[in-house]
């Protein structure tokens, strides 16, 4: 596998950079941890419990750099500090305990979105022009320019309240024991549908818009035309010799909307009462809890990072000019 | 499994969500062959009461009743049981739990509680004095497990026999045992081997309440069962308390058509349409008044306008004449807060320490009267600026900022109201939303102007007003915001935790309203409301309006809520 | 240009988006005159329904709906608008500049550039929100420009590169022309399509930004925006209270301004790559490749 240095650098410095960010920023912003602290303990607090809690989480007098040391040792040990919210809990259980479901949501809406998108798109692309290509096309754009926010709403009413096809909350009915079975399964799927549906439409559309043009400027191409003088029908040309290589851009996209897609969780995750990062990470930011939120943009971006490098192999793999260049 | 099967079976019997029964039918048919296959006979069907008591978007299982932020609200009362509890709606009258009673020494200096005989920890253990003594001696030892403040008031504890406790008091305090309402008894043969009580999490615990058993824990449900060794078991009917996850508000309104829940503790917006309409039979509230919510002015601010003006009495009356008090309730409250039209700020509740002497003429100064108002400021030499907003008699600009913490929209909207109303008489008001921990941390240093605070009530009033009047507290904790200092008013507050006797503390009490409604260093607006709605579809004995024996909450500041929990039985 | 600006009105789908921005903006602008009343000013009851005296009924605290939303629009459409600018401009010229001068700086700049683009975008914006506490408009404009230009930058830097060795730049730069007069004078006017296809993504994404903050309640819930309005009537219930004017109103408003700038964004679109065309241009295209396909077999 083959994978340019430069790309690794790139990596290198977006990670760094998210470290930089979140080892800085609280320290730059006013309030601290101890207030949250403070502030969690709520109106029963006692004068002395919070003294005590001062004393106990007060300010940190070490120079800046011993800080940062201490920091990205934490890092290496995936000690990402203590939850202010659900102390004593350490981020890395908080996070944990959501990351899950997360992944579950957006793999789930990135399938679904890739599939229906793709084919919106290789077929607008392949009857450019048509009646189809006309509608859909504009329509997707729509889709991308319509925030993840009415779109929830939207739906949870419309099926959750009102229609009552759906669920309302929770990832599976809290009845059920999590367990390798179908009735526990189904739960989850059935719990994920309404959640999934929001994710969708901004990607659908992303997806739509970029295979589209892609799928364009790859039937100009001499292999295309190749393939047809060949005498291959419309369909194998279209599928196997265009769409594949209209693909490419679709996922570099793919890999770059990540994080517009974990902003989407976020609104998503909220109304539904779904409980991954997305939840968690609000919550996290109503409570004030810095340590769980720079936890969760580290893993975010990490999560981003992965799928950059993810789409890079695949590149790879799927290209055949870059394969042939190797060859 | 089984079991499991079973109470999930008494739970779905009137569940909503069509589809989702539909979906699960097939299933439920498999297990339901299965189990009869097996020749299982089912169980007595158990009861199990679904309650709603805190907002959280994840369950953590953390039941260390020292961790005032992180506890479950399920912890005290339900897993360790209160010493005492006193019944606000019985004139502070005591219920006795783990105590059978206590009883001052002559000289008042120390007080002897006596434990009831025979209680065991939910393990069979007994709990003796030693546990009590242990209890407090933790929270000496270690000020951030502190939670009800023994470390101001107790000086050494003594554990003369093993149903006897003897608490050595650092001063005369004839009050302490109603600071000792919110004191959970810890086993010391669990937490003597715990290094840090307050990061530790309890998973497991053991206690001395009716339900201590945590049967099941997951993230978004957790049910917590019958003490098998409950010294009170003859008065408890409900075999498990189930506690579903509930983020907010609209999660609440959109579960609520399934019919799950039978006691609730929820802003519930216009309740008879989003609630009760649901089930008109069964589905019911009271929502009484609860503690008085008022407007308080930084008396130590530093700006000195602001200070001429909040220490100016007649500032203060023209401030509460431009209170529209029916708007905040009706229209930020949807009507549920009751207004207060006290100058002393009494709650409904404690009715029966009403003093007529501080009221009447005193209190005209709580009505919506913007011409009246304007006439106070004229009067008292407030003169209107060429922008309109007026100064003070010697000159100064008044300009200040009202804080509300961001997201309490309904509290925000009050607020809104307010500062309409200042503004309608020339007073430079404004509005600031900052984050709850921002919001605190003002009020504690002292940086903020004026805010809207609740003042949280004690088994009798004295504790709400002695926590946010007294000098002692000014500044101290959130509550004692206005950092107010009256030489008389700290002197009957001390005579007050002198008396002796019920006649002795109403007259203090009595003095206590005289002086706040004649010096007026807070201005009252209206009382929160209690959050209470129930269904009497699967439980009865419910508190009602009819009957308003106690304060029916089931939030963690409510003792009475164990009170409230013995009295229910299954529907059969 | 010319072209261009023809082309865009001879699309219906442009035109259909024009004049939905342009409507939008004129009652932002003319919002003194179209709702004389202060939009915070409590007007009647809870909660009340759509009626003559108050066409979109009112908010919770009796608020008019339809005042709200005429004069919400300025906020949501100024930092929407400006915002969308600022990352257009902050794009543009990083990647002019790395696409130009090539070399060292390119590769900086580039390296900066993906480096941003890789960090998730809205939780970042979360953190920076949280920890700002209250945020208002220009807070939340500084936030969503500083994090979301990369996209911009990246496809200007492309676009740049392939414009420089061509030949009327290599001759301005024989003839001694500075740096900087060539970027602007002879490369920009270049790419003006494409950073008038970078603006208006820019300003939806700026707009798709600000709502979810302010729907979270970052914003400053006494500010009349949009954003703001959806956060108030979705935290007085009024869906399920069934005042479903509180919270249509301004989701309408935010859906029309996507809408509006899709519309316009498509045509852009087609407008930079002739290819994408379809439509009156479409047949021409189809014409040339044709052409090309029959050279190709001729010279097989």
């Amino acid at each position: 596998m083959r994978i340019p240095l430069r790309r690794l650098g790139v990596y290198f410095v977006a990670f760094l950079f998210a470290i930089i960010v979140n080892f800085t920023l609280p320290r730059l912003m006013p309030g601290s941890p101890v207030d949250s602290m403070i502030a969690q303990l709520g109106p029963r607090a006692t004068p002395a419990a919070i003294e005590a809690i001062k004393a106990r989480f007060g300010a940190v007098q070490q120079p800046i750099w011993l800080q940062f040391v201490d920091y990205l040792k934490g890092l290496a040990t995936f000690d990402l500090g203590v939850s202010v919210k659900y102390y004593p809990q350490t981020v890395t259980q908080v996070l944990a305990r959501s990351a899950g479901w997360t992944a579950l949501l957006v793999s789930c809406a990135i399938i679904f979105s890739l599939c229906v998108g793709v084919s919106l798109g290789a077929v607008a692309a392949w009857r450019r022009g048509g009646r189809f290509d006309a509608f859909v096309s504009p329509f997707s754009v729509v889709l991308i320019a319509i925030p993840p926010v009415i779109i929830a709403l939207a739906t949870l009413f419309t099926f959750g309240v009102t229609l009552r096809w759906f669920p309302v909350g929770y990832a599976y009915n809290p009845d059920l024991d999590p367990g390798f079975n179908l009735t526990f399964l189904g739960s989850v799927f059935w719990h994920a549908i309404m959640p999934v549906l929001t994710l969708s439409p901004y990607m659908i559309g992303e997806f739509q818009t970029t295979m589209r043009s892609s799928m364009i400027s790859v039937l100009g191409e001499d292999y295309v035309t190749m393939g047809r003088a060949k005498g291959l029908s419309e369909t194998a040309v279209m599928f196997s010799y265009a769409a594949r290589n209209a693909m490419l851009p679709v996922l570099t996209n793919l890999a770059l909307m990540l994080g517009a897609v974990f902003g989407g969780s976020i609104v998503t995750e909220i109304v539904f009462n779904y409980p991954g990062l997305g939840l968690t990470l609000f919550t996290a930011s109503v409570a004030r809890d810095y340590p769980v939120i720079q936890g969760q943009l580290l893993l975010m971006t990490l999560a981003t990072l992965g799928a950059n490098l993810l789409v890079d192999i695949v590149y790879g793999i799927v290209d055949p000019r870059i394969r042939e260049e190797r060859a | 499994m089984l079991g499991r099967v079973q109470s999930l079976d008494v739970m779905g019997s009137g569940r909503g969500l069509f589809s989702r029964r539909r979906f699960f039918a097939l299933a439920g048919a498999a297990v339901a062959a299965l189990a009869s296959a097996s020749g299982v006979k089912p169980a007595v069907a158990e009861s199990v009461l679904a309650m709603h008591i805190e907002e959280q978007t994840s369950w953590v299982q953390n039941f260390n009743p020292f961790d005032l932020g992180g506890r479950r609200q399920s912890t005290m009362d339900f897993i360790y049981e209160p010493l005492v509890i006193f019944n606000d709606y019985d004139s502070g009258k005591p219920i006795f739990r783990l105590a059978t009673g206590y009883k001052f020494s002559d000289d008042l200096k120390s007080i002897t509680y006596t434990l009831r005989d025979g209680v065991k920890w939910s393990d069979g253990q007994p709990l003796t004095s030693a546990d009590m003594k242990y209890t407090l001696d933790l929270m000496l030892k270690n000020p951030a497990v502190d939670i009800v403040g023994v470390g101001e008031s107790v000086a050494s504890v003594e554990a003369p026999s093993a149903t006897e406790v003897k608490i050595n008091l650092k001063d005369v305090d004839t009050h302490f045992p109603e600071s000792l309402a919110d004191f959970p008894v810890v086993p010391e043969h669990i937490w003597k081997d715990i290094k840090d009580p307050l990061a530790f999490k309890n998973e497991k615990p053991i206690g001395s309440g009716p339900m201590t058993e945590i049967r099941r824990f997951t993230p978004q449900v957790y049910e917590q069962c019958r003490n098998p060794n409950y010294w009170d078991a003859a008065d408890l009917h409900v075999d498990c308390l189930k506690l579903p996850q509930i983020s907010g508000n609209d999660q609440m309104l959109a579960l609520l058509p399934q019919g799950e829940m039978d006691w609730i503790g929820s802003f519930l917006p216009e309740i008879d349409k989003t609630y009760v309409a649901l089930d008109k039979d069964h589905n019911g509230y009271w929502q009484p008044p609860a503690e008085t919510i008022a407007y308080e002015m930084n008396l130590k601010t530093d700006k000195p306008g602001n200070s001429e003006a909040f220490n100016d009495i007649n500032f203060r009356h023209a401030f509460s004449l431009a209170m529209d008090r029916t708007s905040m309730v009706d229209i930020a409250g949807f009507g549920y807060p009751v207004v207060n039209l006290h100058a002393s700020g009494l709650p409904p509740r404690f009715d029966s320490w009403r003093n007529k002497a501080a009221e009447g003429d005193k209190d005209v100064w709580m009505t919506y009267d913007i011409d009246k108002a304007n006439k106070v400021l004229d009067d008292a030499g407030y003169k209107k600026g060429a922008d309109g907003f007026r100064t003070t008699p010697k000159g100064q600009p008044i300009a200040f900022v009202i804080i509300v913490p961001n997201g309490w929209t309904d509290w925000i909207d009050a607020v809104q109201i307010a500062t309409e109303g200042l503004r309608k008489i020339g007073v430079n008001a404004s509005v600031a939303t900052p984050e709850y921990e921002q919001w605190q941390k003002q009020l504690l240093d002292g940086s903020f102007d004026a805010v809207m605070n609740s003042r949280p009530d004690g088994p009798t009033p004295f504790r709400g007003y002695y926590q946010t009047l007294s000098t002692a507290f000014a500044g101290r904790i959130v509550h004692a915001d206005s950092r107010y200092s009256n030489p008389e008013l700290d002197k009957v507050f001390d005579a007050y935790r002198k008396a002796t006797t019920d006649e002795e503390r109403k007259k203090l009490f009595d003095q206590v309203q005289v002086i706040i409604a004649d010096d007026f260093p807070v201005v009252p607006v209206f009382n929160g409301p209690t959050w209470y709605q129930y269904s009497s579809k699967r439980f009865t004995g419910w508190v009602t309006k009819d009957e308003p024996v106690m304060n029916p909450e089931n939030h963690d500041n409510n003792r009475m809520r164990l009170m409230h929990l013995l009295r229910l039985k299954p529907v059969q | 240009m010319r072209f261009g600006l023809q082309l865009l009105f001879r699309q219906k789908k442009a035109v259909a988006g024009f004049i939905i921005i342009a409507t939008l903006a004129l009652m932002a602008m003319f919002a003194p005159i179209l709702a004389p009343n202060d939009p915070a000013a409590r007007v009647g009851r809870s909660h009340q329904p759509p009626t003559v005296s108050h066409y979109f009924g009112t908010t919770k605290m009796g608020r008019d709906v339809y005042s709200q939303f005429v004069w919400g629009a300025r906020p949501s459409l100024a930092v929407g608008f400006a915002t969308g600018l600022a990352i257009t401009a902050i794009g543009t010229v990083i990647g002019l500049i790395a696409g130009y001068f090539g070399g060292r700086i390119d590769g900086t700049l580039d390296l900066a550039t993906n480096a941003v683009l890789v960090i998730p975008n809205i939780p970042l914006l979360i953190l920076l929100a949280s920890f700002a506490g209250t945020v208002g408009p220009l807070a939340i404009m500084t936030i969503i420009a500083l994090t979301s230009w990369p996209w911009g930058a990246r496809m200007t830097r492309a676009q740049t590169m392939a414009l420089r060795n061509r030949e009327f730049i290599t001759a301005a730069r024989m003839v001694g022309e500075p740096s900087w007069r060539i970027i602007f004078v002879e490369i920009l006017p270049n790419l003006v399509p494409l950073i008038g296809i970078n603006i208006v993504g820019s300003i939806i994404y700026a707009i798709v930004a600000q709502t979810t903050l302010e729907y979270l309640g970052f914003g400053d819930p006494l500010n009349v925006t949009w954003g703001t309005m959806l956060y108030n009537a979705q935290n007085s219930s009024a869906i399920i209270v069934g005042a479903w004017w509180d919270i249509g109103a301004p989701a309408l408003g935010i859906a029309l301004v996507g809408l509006g700038l899709a519309l316009l964004n498509f045509t852009f679109d087609e407008i930079a790559n002739p290819q994408l065309r379809s439509g009156p241009a479409l047949s021409r295209w189809l014409r040339l490749t044709r052409l090309r396909k029959s050279e190709l077999e001729a010279a097989r």
